[in-house]
C-alpha cells in the first residue's frame, strides 16, 4: 500500500515491515481459529517463570564458561581487545534500556492497548515492539560477548576475571530484557504505577559506570602509557563488577516492581 | 444484543477514596444510556467498570449475565478510552483492516464512516502523521465499525470533535443503537447537540466526602 509521507529512518522502515508482518500473522490465525487465546499466566507466574529462565539460562552460562576456562591461556594483548568489546556492549545494553523507556514515554499506545481492541487479551505477547527487539538485542549482547570469551579462549588469551564479567554481562542484560517485558505487561490505564525513580536510578547507575571507567582509565593510561590495559585493567577489577552487580539488581527489582503491581486488563 | 447490568456497585480506589457508592443502571439493547455528572463523579470510572477493566469493590458488573471481566464479555463489548491506541507507523488504513480482519467484519464501512467524518483521505496516512482530531476520529471509527460486538463503551467520544463532526458520529451512534446495539458514553461536551437526542440520562453526584 502506498503510504502518504516518507518514512524517514531505516528503523521506522523496520519497525513498519515488522508491524505489517505480525499484524497479517495475527489476521492468518484468528480467521484460521477464531477462538484460539494463547494462555494467560498470572503476573506472579510470569515474574517466576521469566526469574527461573534467567537463573537457569545463567547457571548454564556459567557452568559453559567455566569449561571454557579450563583451556585459557594467561592474558595479552588480545583480551584488551575483548575487554574494550564487553564494556563497549554492557554499556549499549544499559543505554538499550534507557532509550526504551524513553520511547516507552513517547509513545503511550501499549501493545497491550491495541490488541486488547483487536480481540486478544493483554499479556499475549504475540504481537509486541517491545519484546521481540529486547529478545533480539540481549542475544545479540550475549552472542557478541560470548564470541569474544571463545575467540580469546581459542587464542588462549582470556583472563578468568574477564569471564566472569561476562556472566555478569549477562545478568545485566537478561535482567533488561526483564525490563523491557515488564514494561510490555504493564496494563494499567488509568494510572501510571511505573516506579519511574528506578528509572532515574538505572539512569545514575550507568552514567556513573561510564564516569567511573573514564577516570580509571586515564589515570592508569597516564600511569602505563597502555589504554588497553589500563581499560582491561578497569574491566576486570573490582569497580566493574560491583557497577554491574549494582545495575543488574536495579534493573531486576525495577522488572519485578512493574510486573507485580501491574493490573492487568481482563485478569 | 447484548444487555449491561451494574446492581448496586461500589467503587474506591482505596479505603476512603470512594468513587462510586451503590450504583445500579442498566443498558439494553436498541438503547443507549448518557452518563452525566461533574468532574470525579466517576463517570470514566464507571465505564471502566462496564469495560471490564476495574472489579467492582462490591456488587456485580455483567453484560448478558457474564462478568464484565470475563472472556465471554470481551467479546460482547467494545470499549474506546479516551487516548487513541493506534500504531504509530501503520496506516489508516491498515489500522481499519487490522481491526476489522481481526473481529471477522468487512472494513468497507469503516472507511465509509471514516470518510464521512473527516474531509481529506487519509486512508494512507501513517497514524503518526495524524491531527489529534484525525486521530480520534479514526480511533472512533474503528469503535463503530470494525466488530460485532452489542455493547459499545464511549468514554468522552466527541471531546475532539468539531459540532458538524459531532453530528455525525451521533448519526452513528443512532444508527447502532436502531440496528439493536446498546450503548454506554459519557459526554461533557456539545451538550445541546446531545439534547437533541432520545438518549436516556443517568447523573453521576460525587460521592460525599467522609
Amino acid at each position: 500500500m502506498a503510504v502518504h509521507g516518507a518514512l524517514t529512518r531505516s528503523t521506522d522502515a523496520l519497525l513498519r515491515s515488522y508491524l505489517l508482518a505480525s499484524v497479517a500473522v495475527l489476521c492468518l490465525v484468528r480467521s484460521r481459529s477464531p477462538s484460539y487465546r494463547p494462555p494467560r499466566l498470572s503476573a506472579w507466574a510470569r515474574f517466576g517463570l521469566l526469574v527461573s529462565a534467567v537463573v537457569i539460562g545463567l547457571v548454564i552460562l556459567s557452568g559453559a564458561l567455566l569449561l571454557v576456562t579450563s583451556w585459557m591461556g594467561p592474558p595479552d594483548r588480545h583480551a584488551s581487545y575483548a575487554a574494550a568489546t564487553l564494556r563497549a556492549v554492557t554499556l549499549g545494553s544499559v543505554l538499550n534500556v534507557l532509550w526504551v523507556v524513553r520511547r516507552r514515554r513517547a509513545h503511550p499506545p501499549t501493545d497491550s492497548d491495541i490488541l486488547a481492541q483487536a480481540g486478544w487479551g493483554p499479556g499475549h505477547i504475540f504481537v509486541s515492539r517491545q519484546v521481540v527487539p529486547a529478545v533480539l538485542s540481549s542475544a545479540v549482547a550475549l552472542v557478541t560477548g560470548g564470541l569474544v570469551i571463545l575467540v580469546g579462549s581459542w587464542r588462549g588469551t582470556v583472563q578468568m576475571a574477564l569471564v566472569w564479567n561476562f556472566a555478569l554481562l549477562a545478568a545485566v542484560v537478561c535482567a533488561a530484557a526483564l525490563l523491557r517485558l515488564g514494561v510490555t505487561w504493564r496494563m494499567d490505564y488509568t494510572q501510571d504505577r511505573y516506579p519511574w525513580l528506578f528509572d532515574i536510578a538505572i539512569g545514575t547507575l550507568a552514567t556513573g559506570m561510564g564516569v567511573n571507567a573514564v577516570i580509571h582509565v586515564t589515570f592508569a593510561t597516564t600511569a602505563s602509557g597502555d589504554p588497553g590495559r589500563a581499560l582491561l585493567s578497569w574491566m576486570t577489577g573490582t569497580d566493574a563488577a560491583v557497577w554491574l552487580i549494582v545495575l543488574g539488581v536495579t534493573a531486576t527489582v525495577a522488572a519485578a516492581w512493574s510486573v507485580c503491581t501491574s493490573r492487568r486488563w481482563h485478569p | 444484543m447484548t444487555t449491561l447490568e451494574l446492581e448496586n456497585v461500589d467503587f474506591a480506589w482505596s479505603a476512603g477514596a470512594v468513587v462510586i457508592s451503590d450504583l445500579s443502571l442498566s443498558v439494553r439493547p436498541g438503547e443507549c444510556l448518557h452518563l452525566k455528572g461533574p468532574s470525579g463523579a466517576g463517570k470514566s470510572t464507571t465505564l471502566a467498570l462496564a469495560a471490564g477493566l476495574l472489579q467492582p469493590t462490591s456488587g456485580a458488573v455483567t453484560l448478558d449475565g457474564h462478568p464484565a471481566n470475563s472472556a465471554s464479555a470481551r467479546t460482547l463489548r467494545w470499549y474506546m478510552n479516551p487516548a487513541p491506541a493506534l500504531y504509530p507507523l501503520l496506516t489508516v488504513g491498515e489500522h481499519l483492516r487490522f481491526y476489522a480482519r481481526a473481529h471477522h467484519v468487512g472494513e468497507r464501512r469503516a472507511l465509509h464512516n471514516l470518510h464521512n467524518l473527516l474531509a481529506g483521505q487519509v486512508d494512507d496516512v501513517l497514524c503518526r502523521d495524524l491531527t489529534s482530531t484525525q486521530a480520534h476520529m479514526v480511533w472512533f471509527t474503528a469503535a463503530i465499525s470494525c466488530h460485532g460486538a452489542g455493547l459499545l463503551v464511549l468514554d468522552e467520544p466527541f471531546a475532539a470533535a468539531a459540532p458538524d463532526q459531532t453530528e455525525n458520529m451521533i448519526s452513528l451512534v443512532q444508527a447502532h443503537v436502531r440496528t439493536g446495539g446498546s450503548v454506554l458514553l459519557s459526554s461533557r461536551v456539545h451538550g445541546n447537540l446531545l439534547s437533541n437526542t432520545r438518549w436516556r440520562t443517568h447523573t453521576l453526584k460525587s460521592p460525599e466526602a467522609p
